[in-house]
């Protein structure tokens, strides 16, 4: 969709943060469809997952009503697939950690966001070179099961910090 | 208001050719890429893959390829493939030539100019395969090597094809 992409947000990681969010005070709610891109995220624990919750209101929303549903593609070994419903939060990169080359990178895409009376879903593709040295990946989506609107993600790692990375928020043209 | 998905180069050859590249299409200005093939002729049923090209514009054949793609067949069951240090990304978009031709292959590809970071992509396509039927995929790609790559070579697998365009954009 060459010519639609418009640049909301971008936080550039080059030190060590508890968490990254992108919208909040910079969201630009004249747009139905968002993308979100993470590139070369890392991680100062090995062997973390990446996570990611809502902006409501600008703050994170904790609450047990994040779903997800992905096939994990694995390099190593057999796929499998991922699913739960009601967490706090949904899963994004896969077991990171301080090895050479650890990393993740991802786009999704956020829908209903400005809508009040919808929930919040996402698709979501996603690969990391995990700490343990091999390639995984998701393909899927996520859900937050509340109808309210929502303002922007936060991201941050299961244990630890995020070392470095860039992550950026599109909005897709009408 | 300026976009962030921004065409870079393309390659195109309507006439029958064993491979085509793309060269020097990554550079510093960006750390992530769309590589779009809309149509490709080709003589089999085969496999669309592809490699990275090195600093000096030569194919990068070295064993450390790796790869998990899971592909859905409209006619069969899904098929899911995995392999390691391949010499190129073999699984990309899968067809045959005809009326249906292969229908679209699209690359994201992260961090390829970056000397300090191994290549990750992924891909969705969708192509059609003569007596069966569409043959989508998606998949997960890394190329082990922490080193500058200046664009990207595609072949089939084991064909010439022709009516051939590459295109690749950058994301800002």
């Amino acid at each position: 969709m060459a010519g639609s992409l418009i640049k909301i947000d971008e936080e550039i990681v080059s030190s060590a943060v508890a968490s990254v969010e992108l919208g909040g005070t910079n969201w630009d709610s004249s747009y139905d469809v968002y993308m979100v891109k993470l590139n070369n995220i890392t991680g100062s624990v090995d062997t973390q997952h990446l996570f990611l919750r809502i902006l409501v209101s600008s703050s994170p929303d904790t609450s047990a009503n994040y779903d997800r549903a992905r096939k994990q593609l694995k390099a190593d070994t057999t796929f499998t697939n991922s699913s739960n419903t009601n967490e706090t939060k949904t899963y994004i990169g896969q077991q990171i950690g301080t090895a050479s080359n650890s990393q993740t990178n991802a786009i999704m895409y956020l829908f209903n966001f400005n809508n009040a009376s919808e929930y919040n879903f996402a698709t979501l593709e996603e690969l990391s070179w995990r700490q343990a040295g091999n390639l995984h990946g998701n393909q899927g989506g996520w859900v937050h099961t509340v109808a309210q609107a929502s303002n922007g993600v936060q991201f941050y790692m299961e244990s630890g910090n995020i070392l470095s990375g860039t992550f950026t928020l599109y909005g897709l043209k009408k | 208001m300026a976009t962030n998905l921004q065409f870079i180069k393309s390659a195109e050859s309507l006439s029958t050719v064993s491979s085509i590249s793309v060269t020097d299409c990554f550079n510093a200005n960006y750390d992530v890429y769309e590589v779009h093939i809309n149509k490709i002729d080709i003589t089999n049923t085969d496999w669309i893959q592809w490699t990275y090209l090195d600093s000096g514009g030569s194919p990068i054949t070295s064993a450390l390829y790796d790869e998990a793609v899971l592909e859905m067949l409209s006619y069969a069951s899904f098929v899911e493939s995995r392999s390691t240090g391949r010499t190129e990304h073999l699984r990309g978009m899968r067809g045959t030539s005809g009326i249906s031709d292969l229908g679209g292959l699209k690359i994201t590809i992260f961090n390829p100019y970056s000397s300090s970071s191994y290549t990750f992509s992924k891909v969705q396509s969708s192509g059609f395969v003569n007596g069966g039927g569409l043959f989508g995929a998606k998949g997960i790609y890394v190329l082990k090597q922490s080193a500058t790559h200046t664009g990207i070579k595609v072949t089939a697998t084991g064909a010439n094809m022709d009516n051939v365009t590459v295109k690749v954009y950058g994301v800002k």
